[in-house]
């Protein structure tokens, strides 16, 4: 936390792409200078410590990234299982269940769980993605098998108490509450129903609604959960200090009478009920009266990590946020006065720029970014742009392995999507190689303006000033608690 | 993360401190001194083809006297171009090479900047730091827009911050006005000038008054390197040495309602030990045995189904730390009812009522904690940053673990008792907004 943090907070460098579309020249480096910086090459060298998967006889997956710079293992255990698996009228079923395994196992009380966990010096955290749910925690190596072992038993030996379910359902009723507070929070479900016309938007986060939460049953949470608590379904996850054969033992000891089934996995749920997209809002507002800052946000969709496209698409967003970070708070400010930070966040496919502005400065942020839309379906992106966000992302990459915790996210990441074990030499290997033109497309289709959906969160001058610049068809207004799927005091 | 805004700028806030046998410490290092007295600090970590640059002044916000703010501005005027870089181009020239991280921050004591850049771009990056070190470009007009800069800063981070002015006010009463400590607001930034800043970098932005701290993949040239960037600089001063040490008289209490709050919350905040004082280790170990879960289930037993959450936390700072607890109710609560249920709990913990167990699990933890924020080598490079401004060897790292080793129960408690009273604190009070969604 740097309560007087830096100057450059944001990674891009925005004073560049102002000029993103008329080239590579830079404006400087033409006057005589007494000191000269030295020559460095312009693409370091980077690389990447390999990933190693194995799977075991009976499907149960084990990955692997060693670091054998300190005595620490960041681990976890995963299954294939999330919140897109919610049954139907159910939602908010995965994240219960998962909140579930930590409220003890058979012999002792979450407090005692949590003990067990603070003996190993460590704590464990659950983590429920669309795709995956799992535990995970980060202890010295003298203590990896123990913590293994117990991942695996608190996984499979859940205690299912009534009493903690009901306390679990009401702190996440408690969050949802909390959550329709948070104006960022509501941007991003007006986004997700216009972008995927979801008609529960805080369903498709996996969230639940008061309602559903409400009616859920201990017996059907844990009928969710127990099909998937099979050996073929889960994954083994282990980075830091840990050989290819501690992997391996500690593994086997850890999941030591947990047998393969026979049955068949459940299947695979259909996708999102959504509404076509001649029906979906383009618009978005929610109002908000007495809201001191409004939000803006537009968002599209994504494609999933791993996927062909998605490669030049995650650099066009990386590049598109940039400009709008500039647009908004550096051009702006001193031409407006808005006082702008753009956030490019991710949720699921939904992929959103969003920012506060002072309500009288909405129409101007709208318009900006607009225009900047504009400039996009009509321009060629400039080369060196490109080049600059290709290397950042190739950097980020080596960032994303840089000790075991940050490797334990990776290889998270991977068995979730259920990508392969070099997918991220893979990447990286892509982005060598990647030319600025499929970029440049991946930004223009990306961010075509009818691909595009709106949301603003904000006062009645925050809207008033908004809807005079956004389009003008397909617009809805919705109250924060209908966002959330909750009943409108 | 009811402290979040309460975090100072220091690193060593966060730092959290275990058992590791300095055979084992992974902050092995060389530490020499260059002839105009710049303080280099290298340590080799060849995992990745990185290298974390870390060049830290020993002067901070701290030492702003009556110019408060003026540290930070000119953290920020380092970037805005010198007599042979470009407005902006430090950073492009680095990040146009792959260098991530390029920032900067200050502390009570001192003013970092950093990168972490591929192991090829170092001598580029040492360049950077060694020519802005002293031929930085100071302009009226660079000043007025990081004047705003800063401004928006303080916006984001205080004034359009969920409970950021009921944090800023705990702060500000703890250290009021003349104190050190005391936190610029938009006025005081609006008061500084191109001359404050020029003074400011003259008179401490030297080698003397400055530690390089490169952590990575290095290069067997790099004393050379550092030679060729730095030699030629000369000067920087150390500040005058501050004494931030008071103590409070009697409990203040602040009501407040905040705008954008839907719920009540209640902040304390005490005067502790400062950093690595007799005191601070306690501090740190109550405050992690008393997780918010602990917390509430406590909470619970005095006032079932009132307070939501609960953190604790110390502010480690030079000379004078912070100790806060602060809850947030149900929509139902009460300040002053969530109030009498936070002293009921203190009062548990000074009747030594922690679980002993509890205690050791929390060293344990702690010792974990210690090498998962080393695990990067940017985070070595700031540790050690952190130890050197303290006055300590760059792998103090043993040393301060021995602290922790003789916490138990009754030391803890014994520091709540002494530098936990309820008649010597500040006590913030705040009523949910009526407004809401």
């Amino acid at each position: 936390m740097t309560a007087s943090g830096g100057r450059w907070s944001r990674r891009r460098v925005l004073a560049g792409l102002g000029s993103a579309w008329l080239g590579p020249g830079l404006p400087w480096g033409c006057a005589a200078k007494s000191e000269r910086p030295p020559a460095v090459p312009s693409e370091p060298t980077v690389w990447l410590p390999p990933v190693v998967y194995e799977r075991h006889d009976d499907g149960m997956g084990l990955w692997l990234f060693e670091d054998h710079g300190l005595p620490l293992v960041a681990m976890g255990v995963v299954l294939r299982v999330g919140h897109r698996h919610d049954p139907p009228g159910r939602p908010g079923a995965a994240r219960l269940a998962g909140l579930m395994l930590l409220e003890g196992i058979e012999g002792g009380d979450r407090r005692e769980l949590l003990d067990r966990f603070g003996d190993l010096g460590t704590t464990t955290v659950v983590d429920v993605g669309p795709s995956q749910l799992g535990l995970q925690c980060t202890v010295h190596r003298d203590d990896a098998p123990a913590a293994l072992a117990l991942l695996v038993r608190t996984l499979r030996a859940s205690t299912w108490a009534p009493q903690a379910f009901e306390r679990v359902r009401g702190d996440r009723l408690e969050v949802l509450e909390s959550l329709q507070g948070s104006p960022d929070a509501v941007v991003s479900l007006g986004l997700l129903e216009g972008v995927f016309g979801a008609t529960e938007p805080a369903t498709a986060l996996g969230e639940g609604t008061p309602r559903s939460l409400a009616e859920l049953e201990l017996a059907q949470a844990r009928a969710f959960l127990e099909p998937w608590l099979r050996p073929d379904a889960a994954s083994v996850l282990l980075a830091g200090d840990v050989s290819p054969d501690e992997a391996r033992a500690w593994t086997e000891a850890a999941r030591e009478g947990w047998e393969a089934v026979s049955v068949a996995m459940p299947p695979e749920p259909a996708p999102m009920a959504q509404r076509p997209e001649a029906e979906r809002p383009r618009v978005v507002l929610v109002p908000w009266e007495g809201l001191e800052q409004a939000v803006v946000g537009f968002g599209g969709r994504h494609h999933s990590y791993g996927a062909p496209e998605e490669l030049p698409r995650m650099l066009a967003d990386s590049i598109m946020a940039g400009m709008i970070e500039h647009e908004l708070r550096t051009r702006q400010r001193t031409s407006y006065g808005v006082r702008a930070r753009t956030w490019q966040t991710q949720l699921g496919a939904l992929h959103q720029l969003w920012a506060r502005v002072q309500p009288e400065d909405a129409g101007q942020a709208v318009d900006g970014v607009q225009q900047y839309l504009q400039r996009i379906a009509s321009s060629t992106l400039a080369p060196a742009v490109v080049e600059d966000t290709r290397l950042m992302a190739m950097m980020d990459l080596m960032d994303d392995v840089h000790g075991p915790e940050p490797m334990l996210a990776q290889l998270w990441r991977l068995a979730a999507e259920g990508l392969r074990a070099d997918a991220l030499q893979d990447r990286l290997e892509r982005l060598q190689r990647m030319d600025a033109r499929y970029v440049g497309e991946a930004l223009k289709e990306g961010y075509r303006a009818s691909g595009l959906c709106w949301c603003v969160v904000g006062d009645e001058r925050a809207l008033q000033r908004a809807t005079r610049v956004l389009p003008r068809r397909g617009v809805v207004t919705r109250r924060p608690q209908a966002l959330f799927g909750a009943a409108e005091g | 993360m009811l402290l979040r805004l309460l975090a100072p700028c220091s690193l060593l806030a966060c730092l959290w401190l275990p058992a590791v046998a300095r055979a084992d410490s992974p902050l092995t290092y060389e530490r020499y001194s260059l002839d105009n007295g710049l303080d280099v600090v290298l340590h080799v970590d060849r995992r990745l083809p990185l290298v974390a640059v870390d060049l830290a002044y020993h002067v901070g916000w701290a030492h702003d006297g009556s110019r408060r703010g003026l540290a930070h501005l000119v953290e920020h005027l380092m970037f805005r171009g010198t007599r042979d870089v470009e407005d902006g181009e430090h950073l492009l020239l680095l990040q146009e090479r792959g260098a991530s991280n390029v920032n900067a921050h200050t502390d009570d004591d001192g003013t970092s900047y950093h990168a972490l850049v591929p192991r090829d771009v170092l001598p580029l990056a040492l360049w950077l730091e060694g020519n802005r070190m002293a031929r930085v470009r100071l302009t009226r007009e660079h000043v007025e827009e990081e004047l705003q800069t800063t401004i928006d800063e303080w916006e984001s981070r205080v004034g359009s911050e969920l409970r950021g002015l009921s944090h800023e006010a705990l702060w500000n009463a703890l250290f009021p006005e003349g104190h050190p400590f005391h936190r610029a607001d938009p006025d005081d930034i609006r008061g500084l000038t191109l001359s404050d800043a020029q003074g400011f970098v003259e008179s401490h932005y030297g080698p003397a008054n400055a530690t390089l701290v490169l952590a990575g993949d290095l290069p067997a040239d790099v004393k050379a390197e550092v030679e060729r960037a730095f030699g030629a600089r000369r000067g920087g001063g150390a500040p005058a040495v501050l004494s931030p040490r008071r103590s409070l008289q009697g409990e203040q209490r602040i009501a407040r309602r905040d705008a954008m709050s839907t719920k009540p919350f209640v902040l304390i905040g005490w005067l502790t030990p400062g950093l690595f004082e007799p005191g601070d280790a306690e501090a740190d170990v109550l405050a992690a045995t008393l997780d918010g879960e602990r917390l509430r289930t406590m909470a619970d037993r005095h006032a079932p189904g009132t307070i939501l959450e609960l953190e604790m936390g110390q502010l480690s700072l030079s000379g004078q730390s912070m100790f806060v607890f602060a809850a947030e109710g149900t929509s139902a609560a009460t300040p002053q009812g969530m109030l009498a249920t936070l002293d009921a709990i203190l009062d548990e913990v000074r009747a030594a009522s922690l679980d002993p167990a509890a205690v050791v699990r929390t060293r344990k933890r702690l010792a974990t904690g210690t090498l998962r924020a080393v695990q990067r080598v940017d985070q070595r490079a700031s540790i050690m940053q952190a130890y050197v401004a303290a006055g300590h060897e760059p792998d103090w790292l043993d040393e301060d673990l021995a602290r922790y080793a003789a916490v138990d129960v009754d030391a803890v408690a014994a520091f709540v008792r002494e530098h936990l009273p309820r008649d010597r604190r500040v006590v913030v009070l705040s009523e949910a907004a009526e407004v809401g969604p």
